[in-house]
């Protein structure tokens, strides 16, 4: 009994379904669905369109390709979740759910290939409602003004793109003394970042 | 003739004529008046009709001064590249027959301790975007999710707070903080060449 998956009837057909496919085949699918996951855990792999050019290519019941789908994918969620080692995954497939040896190796290659990758991306994801996905800024001078003639005010514009439930835009304005106050907040930050390592 | 001499020459047309009525007395609360107005201060309601009841002028008379008195501030304030000298100064409002109790009362303001203060009160009208007047903060270190067991990535969360009474919370990753901190401090560098750059020109960062 693998503590890090659990097994279930459905898990169990999804994974029979994999000693049917042709090996070649079943390597390009398995890579696929593990750089995918290295990008994004929460969009569908494969389009509708491609969902249909798999039918025929593996030979197999739209049923059943859903089925073998979500085995793998769950495979790799799991042993992700757990941070598993290939030996691990090795064993478990091996005598739990009795997948032939050559199957047993794409899977476990691919995780040694990809398994890192996933891992760090599944610690990148936030679900904190509102994130920064990009800053741009620009430097101007505030060169003259309605209340101000010929000025020379070094001013900067700072934008944090956000992502949330809306995507937004904070353009916000700073003059010297702001961005230096700003800056000694990061360094607080940073310091004590510092201290956690 | 100087550019500010110029200017408010401009800008006062026919209103040069009330300059030999100012007398010091109700000057000195008009300048105050202008100091506030200029600094986006509270002003009392009808402080105006006030000094025209308790010196017996007219009203439009006080209003007219007042204006008078509003744009040699303004203007001279707002000319600070082309920085007119004390005695300058003094000499195109003596010229202008204003009494020399007025214009050291006026000098006192443009050249004394509010000058800075002044010229930042002049510069929050042209303030379109939101300043930080605030910000908190604080680092999460996320244990476990529901999607991986051990995560053990720090997150840091912030809090803006602006002049305009607007506030945002957001959060940014490791990488995100990084690049953050980065660009401030690109941005503090870049600003320090510049302020140099003026500085060997000559030309005078307000």
């Amino acid at each position: 009994m693998a503590s890090w998956i659990t097994v279930t009837p459905r898990l169990e057909r999804g994974l029979k379904i994999t000693n049917q496919v042709d090996n070649s085949k079943f390597r390009l699918l398995i890579n696929r669905i593990c750089q995918t996951l290295q990008l994004s855990v929460s969009t569908k792999i494969f389009s509708e369109e491609e969902e249909e050019k798999l039918l025929v290519s593996l030979d197999v019941n739209k049923d059943d390709l859903a089925c073998l789908l979500d085995a793998i994918i769950l495979i790799y969620k799991q042993a992700t979740c757990n941070i598993i080692k290939p030996q691990l995954m090795e064993s478990t497939l091996k005598d739990t759910f009795k997948i032939n040896d050559e199957k047993v190796q794409i899977f476990l290659n691919a995780w040694i290939t990809y398994g890192k990758g996933i891992i760090d991306h599944f610690r990148q994801i936030s679900i904190f409602p509102v994130q920064v996905k990009d800053i741009d800024w620009c430097l101007n001078i505030q060169a003259a003004s309605s209340s101000i003639k010929k000025d020379a005010r070094p001013m900067s514009l700072l934008q944090l793109n956000l992502t949330g439930e809306e995507e937004s835009k904070l353009t916000v304005e700073f003059d010297k003394k702001e961005l230096i106050d700003l800056y000694h907040n990061l360094e607080k930050i940073q310091s004590q970042l510092d201290t956690f390592k | 003739m100087t550019t500010f001499q110029t200017q408010l020459l401009y800008a006062l047309g026919s209103k040069v004529k009330v300059f030999s009525e100012l007398k010091k007395v109700f000057v000195r609360p008009l300048i105050q008046i202008a100091v506030k107005t200029i600094n986006q201060e509270y002003i009392e309601e009808g402080i105006l009709d006030r000094i025209s009841q308790k010196y017996n002028i007219p009203d439009e008379t006080v209003d007219e001064y007042y204006s008078v008195i509003f744009t040699i501030l303004k203007i001279h304030l707002g000319t600070l590249s082309q920085n007119v000298k004390p005695a300058e100064f003094k000499q195109i409002l003596e010229e202008l027959k204003l009494s020399s109790e007025c214009i050291d009362d006026l000098s006192t303001v443009v050249y004394g301790q509010k000058r800075p203060e002044l010229i930042s009160g002049l510069m929050q009208k042209t303030k379109f975007y939101p300043h930080l007047i605030g910000c908190k903060w604080r680092i999460d270190i996320t244990i476990s999710s529901s999607i991986l067991n051990r995560v053990l990535e720090p997150h840091i969360i912030m809090e803006w707070i602006f002049n305009n009474g607007k506030h945002q919370i957001f959060e940014l990753s490791l990488s995100k903080f990084h690049q953050l901190r980065h660009a401030i401090a690109t941005i503090l560098v870049d600003m320090q060449k510049i302020e140099k750059q003026c500085a060997s020109k000559n030309i005078l960062c307000s």
